[in-house]
């Protein structure tokens, strides 16, 4: 492992991905305790701007650590040298620290209560994705994911709020002209790669990058797709049995959809999604009057013809 | 056809539309006669000020052949000073000169280098520089490209008519500056007043620079041995309008400069290359006194875009100072009535090759200060409440530097951590030049034998951390008397610098570092030390009790909100105290109104008094305490200065002056020092030790974290670790 | 012989047809992207997208051809309701519609050039033009540029609204599409009224115009 790339400080081996978002979920189990990561580290790593200019890269590496984050994060209740073990004890931390090798599997193998999450498939499909396909080992997850800041609990009542956190994570390597490697997707081309989608930025706002970028398997919500395998077919979301209904509204379908009404209540609140939204009620009733318009004409055309051949008559 | 139109008109005028058309149109007409030929008299009558055709000496007529004579020597002394920069670095003095020689043959350089006006001048057959009339020949629009991408054509003379450079003060929102009463200045929810400049250091401060707008001063310098020389003074040095008065017309709610005065804007002193500051003195006509101009043909076909040399020619004045070394302009006072130089500095923080290493660095001003056409940006920070051309544009180090500049060495990473908390200055200033105005006293005049006049006294001045200058939470806004606004983000209640530093000083330090000037001053005036020295040191016991109630009052509830906003950083500001007459009846927990000197009794005399009464005899001094004003801006301003309304006493009664008292501002004033960058920044524990530069418990970090910043283990570490390997 | 009036001038007759070309576009496209599913594409979704764009755009416009032209030429009359006796006139028209038409009596409305419209039709139209269509387009315009919809209405998504009352519009000026297409063929004779929008000249009914 190199010591230049700007994440080295924090980064796993490919193989240890599931087991770092398990980490966090194991603390769901117990309330999360509230705490602090230990003072003599947030002196210095309470600094916002704690930080370098990579020298390979030319991109600004943060050192900082958000105390508030982490006090509310799945590893709240873990002291900073729970995971980070090397020898700190230099100021400045000797060029060494930047090596250690961080692996979430150390922690949490064979946990049985992370085995809802199904983390050997998030590790399996991240293998699969775009990133690890093209960039390799030097993609990890925390590339993503801010183990000082991780919280899978975190409620979200906005499907915009949701589609902020999870598109923000993209945008920041993906519209970052900072980002080395990065450059052919800086911000033009970002929106050039977009350029066919309608109204690129009303559906950067109202869905994830990941809903299109994502395979429709469940089991692959990790598996991030290249331009050319991403969804392109308009109507896969804007039907009926919209692709998005197991995807950004998976967790509110459930709770949603015996609302009154509307299918695809669990919209009704946040967008309109043509093709998507529809009110029953009015479908119904549009049908209806459109037959019922229909009879009648033909009920009168029928009637005239009649009154014209008794009267030609 | 006729027939039928009057008769139309008949008809008309017997409707009752008819008639009170026939009215409006006439009002219309009348009003229209009356704002182009009537009112601009009027103005004058009750403002006191006058307009007059301008015209200058140095604007003369030459011949085909003088044109040509100079364009060679213009010609030879840009190429030779453009290639002395490029081959400064040799070391032997001959190959420099070789050097040079061959730069200024070689076609490439020359293109680069030229004056291209020269070409354009003797193409257009122009022989004579005749002000804005002949630029605007070719330049009477501009294409301006604004802040948000758009680009529009712009009236040039307008464009500049409207910038601050001529008007120096703005009627609109987009000062950093609150009142006491914690309201924006001029934003929305006020009745926006024409501010520009609140500057204590001097005796005039900019609401008056009708008081001291172009002055001779009669002086008796030693070397004259008796006679007496006539010496320029006044605020108009710096000012680009070449009126008789600062554009008056400007400050008002309607009317416009009048055409006579537009002719006197000074094109060449920002975009020529070989301007003569010897011209800049006062001249006398029949109108009265203005500040005369460079306006060779020389100087106009010298014309380039501005570079810092044509920027310093008037900003060095307030950066470096008058009497700073560097400062060019100091070197060519005039070539009659020489302009009088202001000894102490007004922020002391240079900007020169020497002082800046951005300026060492070949930065132009305008880098950083990006022009708009002729509006210039200040950026979004400030205490002063300077006006700015562009109040949104943002003039900030990390416009360039990214937000972890430090790129070297080992505590780079900590040195960039700490870029949360400091502005960059707080390091990369470390010291103003020695020149820097601390405490200045109007009040009790000195003779200076070398320039044979009497000028007030500074009693303090200094460069040093702790004395000239300090530090303080600044989160980019101030007060209507300048002091910083900021609060210590890790505990704001226990920072308070208006009831404390800001009024506080240590009566038996200050007694030590004041003694030389105080001797001094007892020479001329009789004065009892202690109690100047108690006055001094706290300026509070100049408000009566109920005034200081009120102030923490004032604090407590509109100021503390304002010092919470935003993001706060400790940020080096000089300090700057005056002692002036205020009118008593205006007073505040903050302050009471200051009263002008005029300039000639003042230095001529030696007697205050007499120079403000003086000066508070002008008639839009006069005018300020009637009505009009009072409703027009007055009470809005004092409503910002937190005194509930203007008292329109006026302050000379029977040539005597009433209620008016000296006094030192209430509180110290705080000005931001954002030149003089010094390159290699402060180190750890020039701040963090128990002796440091840094004050941690003014700042209002409780006791234990002060012990804790004062004596950190990393640093300690750090030590040791270096120890060890150095052994 | 009859006598043919001179009834519809060519501008009118332009708009009448365009209009009623680029309401067919949009109701096809309009009903497949509000219908859209992949296993039944009538209108490839994109296609239909552009499709209703483009016509979209294209009846705004018209209709504010259609306004600006009955604003100058004077055609803003005929939809300016005679308010006398207007209830008793509207029934006996839907008197004559509902039985009247079957017993062959005579058209109860004598069209002339300078009142083109039967008191039904001229109540219908002015809904139709002067409410239903601006509502249409105005909806439609908000849902072309959806960032200029109200961010939140109701505490629900702004374009929500907007989209709901399209679509109800949209259906009821379908309905109307119907009516009127029929109520055409009741003129002299089936295809009179249609020849009539086509050549200017209205064909007036038997036993009349004498």
């Amino acid at each position: 492992m190199s010591a230049k790339t700007p994440h080295a400080i924090r980064r796993p081996r490919r193989w240890a991905i599931a087991p770092c978002v398990a980490g966090a979920f194991a603390l769901l189990a117990a309330a999360p305790a509230l705490a602090e990561p230990a003072p003599e580290c947030v002196r210095c790593h309470g600094m916002s701007t704690l930080g370098y200019q990579d020298r390979a890269s030319g991109a600004v590496v943060s050192l900082h650590v958000d105390a508030d984050a982490y006090s509310t994060s799945n590893h709240a209740d873990l002291d900073c040298v729970a995971c980070h073990k090397a020898q700190y004890g230099d100021y400045p931390h000797a060029d060494a620290v930047r090596d250690e090798d961080l692996h979430c599997l150390d922690c949490h193998t064979d946990d049985e209560r992370l085995a809802r999450f199904k983390l050997d498939e998030v590790g399996e499909s991240f293998a699969r994705s775009v990133h690890v396909t093209r960039h390799g080992d030097a993609f990890t997850c925390f590339d993503c994911h801010d183990a000082h800041a991780f919280d899978i609990a975190r409620d979200r009542d906005q499907v915009a709020d949701v589609v902020l956190d999870s598109n923000a994570i993209c945008l920041n390597c993906h519209q970052s002209t900072e980002t080395v490697g990065m450059a052919a997707l800086a911000p033009t081309a970002l929106d050039v790669a977009h350029a066919w989608l309608p109204n690129a930025s009303l559906h950067r706002r109202h869905v994830r990058c990941l809903d299109c970028h994502t395979p429709d398997d469940p089991a692959a919500s990790h598996e991030i797709l290249a331009a050319e395998d991403a969804r392109r077919a308009c109507v896969d979301c804007h039907t009926a049995d919209s692709a998005l209904l197991t995807k950004l509204y998976r967790h509110r379908v459930r709770e949603e959809r015996t609302r009154a009404g509307f299918i695809n209540a669990t919209v009704f609140n946040d967008a309109y999604i043509i093709g998507m939204t529809r009110n029953v009620a009015l479908d119904r009733a549009s049908v209806a009057a459109f037959v019922a318009a229909l009879t009648l004409i033909a009920a009168h055309a029928a009637a005239r013809w009649r009154a014209t051949r008794k009267a030609g008559r | 056809m006729r027939v039928r139109s009057i008769r139309a008109a008949r008809r008309a005028l017997g409707t009752r539309t008819g008639r009170i058309g026939v009215a409006v149109v006439t009002a219309v007409i009348l009003g229209a006669v009356f704002y182009v030929v009537g009112y601009p008299k009027l103005f004058e009558a009750y403002t006191g000020v006058r307009n007059g055709a301008l015209t200058y000496a140095s604007s003369v007529a030459i011949s085909d052949a003088e044109f040509e004579a100079i364009a060679d020597r213009l010609t030879y002394d840009t190429r030779f000073v453009a290639a002395s920069r490029v081959t400064a670095d040799e070391k032997s003095e001959f190959t420099r000169k070789v050097k040079t020689d061959i730069l200024m043959k070689t076609p490439s350089f020359r293109r680069d280098t030229d004056l291209r006006h020269i070409e354009y001048l003797r193409d257009a057959g122009v022989r004579r520089y005749e002000g804005p009339a002949t630029c605007l020949e070719c330049h009477s629009t501009m294409t301006v490209h604004t802040p948000d991408g758009e680009t529009v054509e712009v009236d040039t003379l307008e464009d500049v008519l409207d910038s601050v450079h001529f008007t120096f003060q703005r009627t609109a929102a987009g000062f950093s500056t609150y009142g006491y009463d914690g309201r924006e200045v001029n934003a929305e929810g006020t009745r926006p007043i024409p501010v520009g400049k609140i500057d204590r250091a001097c005796g005039i401060p900019g609401s008056f620079s009708w008081t001291g707008w172009a002055e001779l001063i009669e002086t008796k310098p030693e070397s004259a041995h008796g006679k007496t020389v006539m010496r320029s003074e006044g605020c108009g040095q710096c000012h680009i309008g070449g009126g008789y008065h600062p554009a008056t017309e400007k400050m008002m709610p309607f009317g416009d400069v009048p055409d006579v005065a537009k002719d006197g804007v000074d094109c060449l002193i920002c975009h020529s290359q070989a301007y003569d500051m010897n011209y800049r003195h006062v001249i006398e006509d029949e109108v009265g006194t203005r500040w005369n101009q460079d306006r060779s043909m020389k100087a106009a076909m010298a014309v380039t875009l501005p570079d810092n040399e044509n920027c310093l020619l008037c900003h060095q004045h307030n950066m470096g100072g008058d009497t700073y070394e560097h400062n060019k302009a100091a070197e060519a006072l005039g070539y009659e009535n020489p302009r009088l130089l202001h000894a102490g500095a007004k922020r002391a923080n240079p900007f020169s090759p020497e002082a800046d290493v951005h300026y060492a660095a070949g930065l132009q001003c305008t880098d950083c200060h990006t022009p708009v056409g002729h509006k210039i940006p200040r950026g979004t920070k400030g205490t002063d409440l300077v006006a700015n051309d562009l109040p949104g544009v943002e003039v900030a180090c990390e416009n360039c530097h990214t937000t972890a500049p430090h790129t070297e060495g080992t505590q780079r990473v900590m040195l960039n951590g700490h870029i949360a908390r400091l502005a960059c200055e707080t390091c990369h200033i470390k010291e103003l030049e020695p020149l820097n105005v601390v405490l200045r006293d109007w009040t009790k005049p000195v003779w200076n034998a070398e320039e044979g006049v009497y000028t007030p006294t500074d009693i303090l001045r200094s460069g040093e951390v702790g004395q000239g200058f300090d530090f303080f939470w600044f989160n980019g806004a101030g007060t209507f008397l300048a002091n910083a606004l900021g609060t210590n983000p890790v505990s704001p209640d226990g920072y308070n610098p208006l009831m404390e530093r800001l009024v506080t000083l240590d009566p038996d330090a200050m007694r030590e570092a004041l003694k030389p000037a105080l001797e001094e001053m007892t020479k001329t005036h009789e004065f009892d030390v202690d109690a100047y020295i108690d006055e001094l040191t706290d300026t509070l016991s100049a408000l009566p009790p109920k005034g200081v109630e009120k102030r923490v009052k004032v604090i407590e509830e509109k100021l503390r909100p304002l010092m919470a906003m935003g993001e706060s950083k400790i940020t080096p500001f000089k300090l700057l105290n005056a002692r002036m007459y205020e009118h008593m009846a205006n007073e505040g927990p903050f302050g009471a109104m200051i009263l002008p000197f005029d300039y000639a009794t003042y230095y001529e005399t030696g007697n205050p008094t007499d120079a403000v009464n003086e000066a508070v005899k002008n008639p839009i001094i006069r005018r300020m305490y009637e009505f009009p004003f009072k409703a027009y801006m007055m009470d809005e301003f004092m409503a910002y200065f937190g005194v509930d309304e203007w008292k329109t006493a006026y302050p000379l009664q029977g040539g005597e002056l009433v209620d008016v008292e000296p006094h030192w501002m209430r509180q110290t004033a705080t000005l931001m020092v954002n030149h003089g960058i010094q390159r290699d920044g402060r180190q750890c524990a020039e701040c963090h030790a128990p002796d440091g530069v840094m004050d941690f418990d003014a700042l209002g970090y409780p006791p234990e974290r002060v012990a804790d910043l004062e004596r950190l283990p990393e640093l300690e570490a750090m030590v040791e670790q270096s120890l060890a390997h150095s052994r | 012989m009859n006598r043919r009036i001179r009834l519809y001038p060519f501008w009118l007759r332009a708009w009448h047809w365009s209009n009623a070309a680029l309401f067919v576009a949009l109701i096809v496209s309009g009903v497949s992207l509000h219908y859209a599913d992949p296993s039944f594409p009538w209108i490839p979704f994109r296609i239909a997208r552009s499709l209703h764009n483009v016509a979209g755009i294209a009846l705004a416009a018209l209709y504010v051809a259609f306004v600006g032209g009955n604003v100058l030429r004077g055609g803003w009359r005929q939809y300016a309701p005679d308010t006398t006796r207007l209830l008793d006139r509207m029934r006996r028209q839907g008197a004559y519609y509902l039985w009247g038409v079957f017993r062959g009596e005579a058209h109860p409305f004598q069209v002339t050039p300078s009142r083109r419209f039967n008191p039904l039709q001229q109540m219908t139209y002015l809904v139709v033009m002067g409410v239903a269509l601006p509502l249409l387009i105005a909806t439609g315009l908000l849902l072309l540029f959806p960032q200029a919809a109200p961010e939140r209405v109701l505490g629900a998504g702004g374009v929500w609204p907007v989209a709901v009352a399209h679509s109800v519009v949209a259906f009821l000026l379908t309905l109307f599409f119907l009516g009127h297409v029929y109520l055409a063929t009741m003129g002299a004779s089936i295809l009179s009224g249609a020849r009539g929008m086509i050549t200017g000249w209205h064909e007036p009914h038997e036993g009349h115009g004498q």
